[in-house]
């Protein structure tokens, strides 16, 4: 961090040159959600965490990338219904701040995301004829794939550091090989009961720069 | 001095991080339905091989799954339920006429598990309901709708 410093401090305000475009990335942004690590501690049913890049390839548009780990369980009345598994992010952000002058970001973005896991209910239920059953059902690959509509912010709050917020419609979803327990929730996605979900994430960022402009 | 970049007075950065905000309470206010809609009554209805949209009384002696449970006895029957055993992904059902004779037929199932919400729980939902053996001839048992829900009103026409 302290070796980023030098050449940050000196490249801390940008004038605006479009001459100086090329298609390269001025810096890499690589952070990780804070929601996400929060979650983690204050509630007793979710481990995750999420890693988040993204670098300006050409004068507005930023192509992004999340990469993360999901894993919850959820007490039932009637047992337990738990998943675990990986998923990643990929797309594009469009920067309507393309002139401001400390990099800060009002952002709109599209983004395919997909997910593999596992999940699994193990619950027990009286039948009205047969009495009671007892199930316990696996998944072993599932997978699921969505796409989302992203509007976020990034401002620079100190030197190389960024803090940023992302708001996620995620819509389209499409569950595979769900044959044991239609998944409660997947993923990177959240619960599958409605066809669209909200997702919210608030970032903390590192830059690295690579060229001056 | 270093400026405060969150303390904005930018408008446009302003109206987003309400819109955020408000995103957020909407997500606090999504619950979960819980209504269990699997039965697990398979809905049969006799009806006359001559007039096939007509329903038929039958007379039965019995219509039982052997060593399991005897589903109805002495009756007649025109539209009835057949019990699909949620331990069992298949079940032979044997019905006794009143000369004597007997028909079987044996149905088979797939579970699937649906959590209702976490307040409501787990549950077995049946669907792909499928004919593995008949005796009732080529093409008179008709599968109408092979999901065993409560809002289904007919599973199986049975032509006689």
């Amino acid at each position: 961090m302290i070796a980023f410093s030098g050449p940050l401090a000196a490249q801390d305000r940008i004038e605006f040159d479009s001459s100086r475009y090329k298609f390269l990335p001025t810096g890499i942004r690589i952070g990780t959600d804070l929601m996400t690590i929060g979650k983690r501690y204050y509630v007793d049913y979710f481990k995750g965490w999420e890693v988040n890049v993204d670098a300006d390839v050409y004068r507005r548009y930023y192509v992004t990338a999340d990469y993360g780990h999901w894993a919850s369980t959820f007490a039932l009345p009637n047992g337990i219904y738990g998943n675990d598994g990986r998923y990643f992010r990929v797309g594009v952000d469009v920067n309507f701040l393309l002139k401001d002058p400390d990099r800060n970001m009002f952002f709109i973005g599209f983004r395919h995301a997909q997910s593999k896991y596992t999940d699994y209910a193990d619950y027990s239920y009286t039948d009205p004829y047969f009495g009671a059953v007892s199930n316990y059902v696996k998944n072993t690959n599932p997978k699921a794939h969505w796409e989302e509509l992203t509007i976020g912010l990034r401002v620079k709050v100190w030197k190389f550091i960024w803090m940023g917020a992302t708001g996620r419609l995620k819509f389209r979803m499409v569950g595979k090989d769900q044959w044991n327990v239609l998944s409660y929730e997947v993923p990177g996605y959240g619960r599958t009961i409605k066809n669209n979900w909200w997702g919210l994430n608030y970032q903390l960022f590192i830059r690295i720069p690579v060229r001056d402009y | 001095m270093e400026k405060v970049y969150l303390r904005t007075k930018n408008s446009l950065l302003r109206a987003f991080l309400f819109v955020f905000c408000c995103l957020c309470l909407v997500s606090c206010f999504e619950t979960g339905d819980c209504l269990y809609t699997n039965t697990d009554v398979i809905k049969v209805a006799f009806k006359d091989l001559a007039a096939t949209a007509k329903g038929k009384d039958v007379k039965v002696v019995k219509v039982e799954v052997p060593e399991l449970v005897t589903l109805y006895e002495n009756t007649t029957l025109n539209t009835f339920g057949l019990l699909a055993s949620p331990n069992h992904t298949a079940l032979t059902y044997v019905f006794t006429w009143e000369d004597g004779t007997t028909d079987r037929l044996r149905l088979a199932w797939s579970y699937q598990t649906i959590v209702l919400s976490t307040e409501c729980g787990a549950f077995n939902y049946i669907g792909g309901l499928e004919i593995h053996e008949s005796t009732f001839g080529e093409g008179n048992v008709v599968i109408r709708n092979d999901r065993l829900l409560t809002s289904v009103a007919l599973n199986i026409d049975i032509y006689l």
